[in-house]
């Protein structure tokens, strides 16, 4: 089980490692987007106007985000299921705010072997055995 | 940089410690760093760091729920499930109560643990540039 990921530059000065993922929220509640490949986020993040009327309201009602800069924003906690390739993950932690890149964390990336060759845009997600549970 | 030297009462650097031992924070400089930045950008009011949005009435009452849920032996420190009033489940492992309630038909259901002191919980997610008021 494995999914290959590739670096884009988009608006950035340095390219940045991404990966085609679907999000699911319970059956016939899918949707697929580019994510962020981020070891330094603590969860996912997925932008409302993608998830808005599929995710569930059920989890933590609100988490509170911090920012690098410090500012703070409050966020309902989700758990849907994450594909890449043919990985599969299950109540993965992740948060939905307004205006955000879809960004996987490590809520998702902790039970995956990671690798990040970027001299080569390589990224490359495996699973591994003894995935960790709901919470990252 | 400039180095400032600080003082403050032994209960709020042990909650400096304790925000460096959660891993949230990789030193007390970086802790003051944050506050301070906090402050200064809420418009130096002086009170302290706090969340950009206000929290809901229907947040509020499930906090309350969950302060109400820490009197009762069958709830103390433990996970709920909760829906309005009710509680639908409980569990001393988050995970496994996650997983249920994902397959119950109900919604909302807010998950928390009960405490005297229910607390949202906190996440940092550096990479995004820049969020709105929810």
């Amino acid at each position: 089980m494995q999914a290959f990921g590739y670096f884009s530059a988009g608006h950035a000065i340095a390219a940045a490692p991404m990966i085609r993922i679907g999000v699911g929220f319970g059956r016939d509640r899918v949707v697929g987007m580019p994510a962020l490949v981020d070891t330094g986020s603590d969860l996912c993040v997925f932008p409302a106007s993608l998830a808005q009327g599929l995710a569930p309201e059920k989890g933590e009602p609100v988490v509170i985000l911090e920012m690098a800069d410090g500012r703070t924003v409050d966020a309902p906690l989700v758990y849907p299921s994450i594909t890449a390739g043919n990985l599969r993950e299950t109540e993965v932690a992740s948060a939905i705010l307004p205006d955000a890149p879809a960004i996987l964390g490590r809520s998702f990336l902790n039970r995956l072997d990671v690798h990040i060759t970027a001299a080569q845009d390589l990224v490359h997600l495996r699973a591994v055995r003894g995935s960790r549970g709901a919470r990252a | 940089m400039e180095t400032l030297a600080a003082k403050m009462p032994k209960p709020l650097a042990d909650e400096v410690d304790r925000l460096i031992a959660s891993g949230m924070y990789a030193n007390r400089s970086e802790v003051l760093r944050v506050a301070v930045r906090a402050l200064v950008k809420s418009g130096s009011t002086g009170e302290g760091p706090r969340s950009d949005s206000p929290i809901s009435p229907r947040v509020r009452a499930f906090y309350r729920r969950l302060r109400e849920l820490a009197n009762d032996e069958r709830y103390r420190h433990r996970w709920v499930a909760i829906h309005g009033e009710e509680v639908l489940d409980a569990d001393d492992d988050h995970d496994a109560l996650i997983r249920r309630i994902l397959k119950r038909e109900e919604e909302p259901i807010y998950v928390g643990l009960a405490t005297e002191d229910p607390k949202p919980p906190r996440v940092r997610v550096p990479s995004v540039p820049r969020a709105r008021r929810v």
